[in-house]
C-alpha cells in the first residue's frame, strides 16, 4: 500500500470531475491502487451534491440510446434544424406521406397534371380541360392519403390520446402540403394567363373540406365526394359553356369560403366529438 | 369500498338500428374486470365506450369521475388511459419502438429522454426489449399484439382497457402477460374483453357476461363457477340431455349441463362449464320466447 494518499483538496476536484488531465490520470492510477483513497473517494460521493456527481443510470440510458437506438429519419432531423420541436417533427415524420408509395403516387399524378399542362399550354382546350379536372384533386388526395384509416392504421389508438387531434391532421396537412403543391405550382407556371394560379383556389378550399369533413368520414371518403362533384362540375361547364366556367367569380368566392370552413368545422368537430373520422 | 372509478348507467348504442348496447349499468373499480360473451355481443361497444372512442346513444357515463361528453374533461381522461384495441393498426415500416415512441408524443411525453426511457420501460415490461428495433411488419402476431399492449401501458394509466389482449399469444407469453397485467391493477382499473375463461379465471376478480347487448351476468368469478356446481360430469358416454359434451384426452366424455348420467363422476366445474351454461340457458329461453 502506498505511504503516500492524494492530496483531499485534489480528491475533491477529482470526485467533481474538476482536475486537469494530466492530474485525473495521476489521481485516477493512485485511487485505483490505495483502499485508504478509495474510501475518501466513497465519502465524499456519498456526500457529495446530486447534481456534482453524474447519474451513473442516466449515463448508461444514454450510452444505450447512442447503441441501440435508430438515427431519427434524415426528414425528421431536418424537420427539427428547421426549428419544429421534436415531438412535433416526429408526428408530421410519422405521416405515410414520406413514404415510397406515397411520393410514387403523386409523381405519376404530376406527370399526368405535366401532360395536361403541356397540351393546355399548345392552346388546346382539352388540355386546358383536363388540368382544371386533375390539378385541383392533386393537393386533395394526397392529404386523404397523408392521414385517414386507410394510411396510419393506428386511428383508433390515436383517438383515445389527450394530444389535439385537429392539431396532429393540420401538421401532416402542412407537411404534404409543403412537398406537393410547390411541384404543382411550378407545372402550374407553364399555363397561360390566369389558369396558372386560379385552379390553386379550387384545390385548396376542396383540401380544405376533407379536413371539414374527416369530422364524419374518412378523409378518403370525402375526397372520393368531392372528386365526384368535382368531375360533375367541369362535366357541365365544359357541355353549357367554357372549362374556364368553374373559375367565374361567385365560384371562386365559394372556394373560398370552403377554404375557411374546413378547418373552422374541424376544429369545432373534433373537440365536439372527440375523434376524425368514423369509427364503427 | 373506494368509489367507481367506471360508473355507466342506462347507457345504449345502436349501429343503423342495430342494438349493440342497451340499458347497460355498470361500476368498477380498482382491479380486473372480465368481459365474457359471443361474438356481437357488444364488448367491444363496451370497451370503445369506456376508451372515448365511441359515445353512448342515451345514458350517462363517468370516467375516472370525469364526463367523456366534455371537450376538457375527455382530454383529462385521456391523459389517465390506456387502451388497446381489437383491430390493431400500425404505420407502415414503423418499429415496435417507433410506433410507441409515436404514441408516447400522442400521450403528452414530450421531453425526448424521458420518452425514450417510458417507451422502454414498455417495451420491456411486454417482453419485446430485445427485438425494439425490428420492423412491426416482420413480427409475429402475438408479438404484434404485444406492441399494442405495450403503448397503452404508457405512463401506468389508471383506466387500462384491452380488447382481446391475449389473442395470438402463446401459453409463455400469456403466464408473463398476466403477471404484468396483475401488478397493474394493484392500483388501476383494468377492463379486459376476451373468448379466453381461462385468462378470466387466472386474472379478474370480477366477470361481466354480455350477450345481445345486455348484461346476463355480473359478479366474482367464484359465483359464476359455483353456478355449475353439481352439473358437470365425466362419463363413458356423450349424455344426450346434456347441454354440450366433448371427449376428453382420457377418453372418456364431460357432460356439461346434464342430469347425472349412469356411473358418471361430479366433476369440480371451470368458468368455461359455467360460461356455457349460462350461454346454453339463454338459448333455451330464447328458443322457448321464439316458439
Amino acid at each position: 500500500m502506498s505511504q503516500y494518499h492524494v492530496a483531499p483538496e485534489d480528491l475533491h476536484d477529482w470526485v467533481r470531475g474538476g482536475s486537469g488531465s494530466i492530474a485525473s490520470m495521476s489521481v485516477e492510477q493512485h485511487v485505483a491502487r490505495c483502499q485508504d483513497c478509495r474510501s475518501d473517494v466513497a465519502a465524499l460521493v456519498a456526500s457529495a451534491p446530486t447534481h456534482a456527481v453524474p447519474d451513473l443510470a442516466d449515463v448508461w440510458s444514454r450510452v444505450r440510446d447512442e447503441i441501440e437506438l435508430p438515427p431519427a429519419s434524415g426528414f425528421e432531423r431536418l424537420l427539427a434544424r428547421l426549428g419544429l420541436p421534436s415531438s412535433d417533427a416526429t408526428l408530421v415524420a410519422a405521416a405515410s406521406s414520406w413514404r415510397g408509395p406515397w411520393l410514387t403516387a403523386l409523381c405519376a399524378a404530376l406527370v399526368f397534371v405535366a401532360a395536361a399542362a403541356a397540351a393546355s399550354a399548345s392552346d388546346s382546350s382539352a388540355g386546358t380541360s383536363l388540368f382544371l379536372l386533375v390539378a385541383p384533386l392533386v393537393p386533395v388526395f394526397a392529404v386523404a392519403l397523408a392521414y385517414g384509416p386507410e394510411a396510419s392504421g393506428a386511428l383508433e389508438q390515436e383517438s383515445t390520446v389527450p394530444y389535439p387531434l385537429a392539431r396532429l391532421v393540420f401538421l401532416r396537412t402542412a407537411a404534404v402540403l409543403i412537398g406537393s403543391v410547390p411541384v404543382v405550382v411550378l407545372v402550374g407556371l407553364f399555363l397561360p394567363g390566369r389558369l396558372s394560379w386560379l385552379w390553386l383556389l379550387p384545390a385548396i378550399g376542396f383540401t380544405s373540406t376533407v379536413l371539414g369533413l374527416s369530422v364524419w368520414v374518412s378523409p378518403m371518403r370525402a375526397a372520393e365526394g368531392i372528386t365526384l362533384g368535382w368531375v360533375a362540375a367541369v362535366a357541365c361547364a365544359v357541355r353549357f359553356s367554357t372549362v374556364m366556367a368553374v373559375l367565374d367569380g361567385r365560384y371562386l368566392a365559394l372556394y373560398c369560403v370552403l377554404l375557411i370552413a374546413g378547418p373552422i368545422t374541424l376544429i369545432v368537430g373534433s373537440r365536439r366529438f372527440g375523434t376524425i373520422g368514423r369509427i364503427t | 369500498m373506494s368509489t367507481p372509478t367506471v360508473h355507466l348507467s342506462g347507457v345504449g348504442k345502436r349501429f343503423r338500428g342495430a342494438v349493440a348496447l342497451e340499458d347497460l349499468d355498470l361500476s368498477l373499480r380498482p382491479g380486473i374486470t372480465g368481459l365474457l360473451g359471443p361474438n356481437g355481443a357488444g364488448k367491444t361497444t363496451l370497451l370503445r365506450i369506456l376508451a372515448t372512442v365511441l359515445k353512448a346513444d342515451n345514458g350517462t357515463v363517468s370516467l375516472l369521475g370525469r364526463d367523456p361528453n366534455a371537450p376538457d374533461e375527455r382530454t383529462d381522461i385521456r391523459r389517465r388511459l390506456g387502451y388497446q384495441p381489437q383491430e390493431l393498426g400500425f404505420p407502415r415500416g414503423f418499429s415496435s419502438f417507433a410506433f410507441v415512441n409515436y404514441m408516447a408524443v400522442l400521450k403528452e411525453w414530450s421531453e425526448t429522454r424521458t420518452r425514450q426511457a417510458e417507451v422502454r420501460r414498455v417495451l420491456a415490461a411486454v417482453g419485446l426489449a430485445d427485438i425494439a428495433t425490428k420492423r412491426i411488419s416482420r413480427l409475429s402476431g402475438g408479438q404484434r399484439r404485444r406492441v399494442g399492449l405495450a403503448q397503452a401501458l404508457l405512463g401506468a394509466p389508471d383506466l387500462l382497457v384491452l380488447d382481446e389482449p391475449t389473442t395470438g399469444l402463446d401459453p409463455e407469453q400469456r403466464a408473463s402477460l398476466r403477471q404484468v397485467l396483475a401488478e397493474i391493477a394493484t392500483a388501476s382499473t383494468l377492463v379486459i374483453s376476451t373468448h379466453q375463461t381461462e385468462d378470466v379465471a387466472a386474472l379478474c376478480e370480477r366477470v361481466i357476461v354480455l350477450d345481445e347487448g345486455r348484461v346476463h351476468f355480473d359478479g366474482p368469478v367464484k359465483d359464476l363457477v359455483a353456478r355449475a356446481a353439481g352439473r358437470v360430469w365425466l362419463a363413458d358416454d356423450a349424455e344426450p340431455s346434456a347441454q354440450t359434451s366433448w371427449r376428453t384426452a382420457s377418453g372418456g366424455y364431460r357432460n356439461v349441463g346434464a342430469s347425472a348420467p349412469a356411473g358418471a363422476e361430479l366433476v369440480e366445474p371451470t368458468l368455461e362449464d359455467a360460461y356455457l351454461l349460462l350461454r346454453g340457458t339463454r338459448s333455451s329461453e330464447s328458443e322457448a320466447v321464439t316458439a
